[in-house]
């Protein structure tokens, strides 16, 4: 294995922000999963993801000293995951799918790993179903627990637009899952 | 109206499958940890670079007023002479606001002494720096004293312009361009003293308010870096994916895009490691020679060394 020298001298890099104790590192360590999950969400797969993720943070080191306000940091960083997708991936977004390392079939799988991959191609296959917009607002509020304001805050839109959307999700969504339900019961 | 609960219920078993594994944490650790220091490093070049340029805007500003001094005391000699400078050549920029338009009618009444005080006052008002550069075509011309009163204030304004241009002016431009370009805050400052020898043709010859350069520096700075950062990030990927062939390529790519890039150090030491892993210790060899000219770093070098068998 080839050791790359720059990797671990970079954990003595502070990359301290002029105006306050929080580091990128420290942004990196509390909220790598949500960007990751955020960007799998927005259509992202591998290699794209990894690249995005990258370009995420990579963007939070240069402007990490101009955040005010730890609060809204998970809205910040959606709101640069969300711009980085939009510009730069627009063309090779995928569709919203089971993720292809669920496609491989392991024998070592418990029961229990086989049944949550059924479910996240389940909620994918749903997802895929909603409009781009109402996805949006339904992931952050259903799946991060995200309030209204910060959602409104995130994705730069009036709060009463967010309920809407949120509500409109929630009646998609629930119809994609019965006829879901139904193609199982009725199809196989 | 909220969510059926078969709906709630799939939620809640399916809203941490999107996480990403211990490997995919682990990789991109690795990842961010070099792009992160590759960005110190750039950043803390451009500082240097900075610092730099500050240092030679000083030192031509430097030069600039001495320039100005000795011109303007030869200006002053060629006025107090009988046969006077012929007007065009006594100011070639016209302080239009403060006499009346025409160089000529200011020139003449520059040797008259009887000329009104308040032009004195305004000459040595440090604010208003083009008021300072219109009255000082008459007033310089009248006595040995206003003259160095004049002279003051013209250093007065270069030293403010040169505080002006050190502060936000990023550009790796020449000296001169760039002690030139720092007055596009103000645009009148450029043209004094206006005097007719060496300082004003120097300041026209230069091409300067109009010099986009500082201002826009930094954001093609910032785009390259990406760039380069993303170029390099796949060379060490590659690597590390036991792709040396790729990694070569894509070290090569960067080296001809970015010949002068900030992370010349880093594709170096990628390049070492590949040609290292592609059994090719004499090409390996040349190119850490090159490195260690450019890294002060002993613990990278004893690394590149390690991996590489030298």
């Amino acid at each position: 294995m080839i050791s790359l020298p720059l990797a671990d001298r970079a954990r003595e890099s502070t990359a301290t922000p002029a105006g306050g104790a929080v580091t990128v590192q420290q942004v990196y360590e509390e909220h790598f999963d949500f960007v990751w999950r955020s960007a799998r969400r927005l259509g992202q797969r591998p290699p794209q993801l990894e690249d995005v993720v990258q370009e995420v943070f990579m963007v939070v080191q240069r402007r990490l000293s101009t955040f005010e306000g730890r609060s809204s940091l998970r809205t910040w960083l959606y709101g640069i995951t969300r711009h980085i997708v939009r510009s730069h991936y627009r063309r090779t977004r995928s569709e919203h799918s089971a993720p292809p390392e669920f496609e491989l079939v392991d024998g070592r799988c418990s029961e229990a790993q086989l049944s949550a991959r059924e479910d996240l191609r389940l909620l994918h296959g749903l997802l895929a179903q909603l409009d781009d917009e109402l996805r949006e607002v339904f992931v952050l509020a259903q799946l991060e627990g995200m309030t209204g304001p910060e959602i409104a805050e995130a994705l730069e839109l009036p709060i009463r637009t967010v309920y809407s959307r949120i509500d409109s999700a929630q009646k998609a969504f629930d119809r994609a899952l019965q006829r879901a339900r139904a193609r199982e019961r009725g199809g196989r | 109206m909220s969510l059926s609960p078969e709906a709630e219920r799939l939620l809640q078993r399916t809203k941490h499958l999107d996480d990403p594994s211990q490997a995919d944490r682990a990789a991109m650790r690795a990842r961010l940890s070099a792009s992160w220091l590759a960005a110190d490093q750039s950043a803390e070049a451009t500082d240097v670079r900075r610092q730099a340029v500050s240092r030679w805007t000083k030192i031509a500003w430097g030069v600039l007023s001495v320039v100005a001094l000795i011109g303007a005391g030869a200006w002053v000699r060629g006025q107090l002479m009988p046969a006077a400078l012929p007007p065009s050549a006594a100011s070639p920029v016209a302080p239009s606001s403060d006499c009346t338009g025409d160089c000529a009618p200011a020139v003449a009444r520059a040797v008259d002494p009887s000329l009104e005080p308040p032009r004195l006052g305004a000459v040595h008002a440090p604010e208003p720096v083009p008021a300072a550069a219109e009255s000082r075509t008459p007033s310089l011309a009248r006595e040995p004293r206003p003259v160095r009163r004049a002279l003051r204030a013209s250093e007065r304004s270069a030293s403010t312009e040169q505080r002006r241009a050190t502060a936000p002016n990023t550009s790796p431009a020449l000296p001169l361009q760039a002690a030139a370009a720092a007055p596009q805050v103000e645009a009148a400052p450029v043209r004094e003293p206006p005097i007719s020898t060496g300082p004003s043709a120097y300041a026209k010859a230069e091409p300067v308010p109009d010099e986009p350069a500082p201002a826009r520096a930094p954001a093609p700075v910032e785009s390259a870096i990406d760039d380069e950062l993303a170029l390099l990030g796949d060379a060490q990927d590659a690597l590390r994916a036991g792709q040396p062939e790729r990694a070569l390529r894509l070290v090569q790519s960067h080296g001809f895009r970015f010949p002068n890039g900030a992370l010349a150090q880093e594709r170096m030491t990628v390049h070492v490691l590949a040609l290292c892993a592609l059994s090719r210790p004499n090409s390996a060899r040349q190119v850490y020679a090159q490195l260690r000219r450019s890294v002060a770093d002993a613990p990278v070098l004893e690394r590149v060394r390690a991996d590489c068998g030298f």
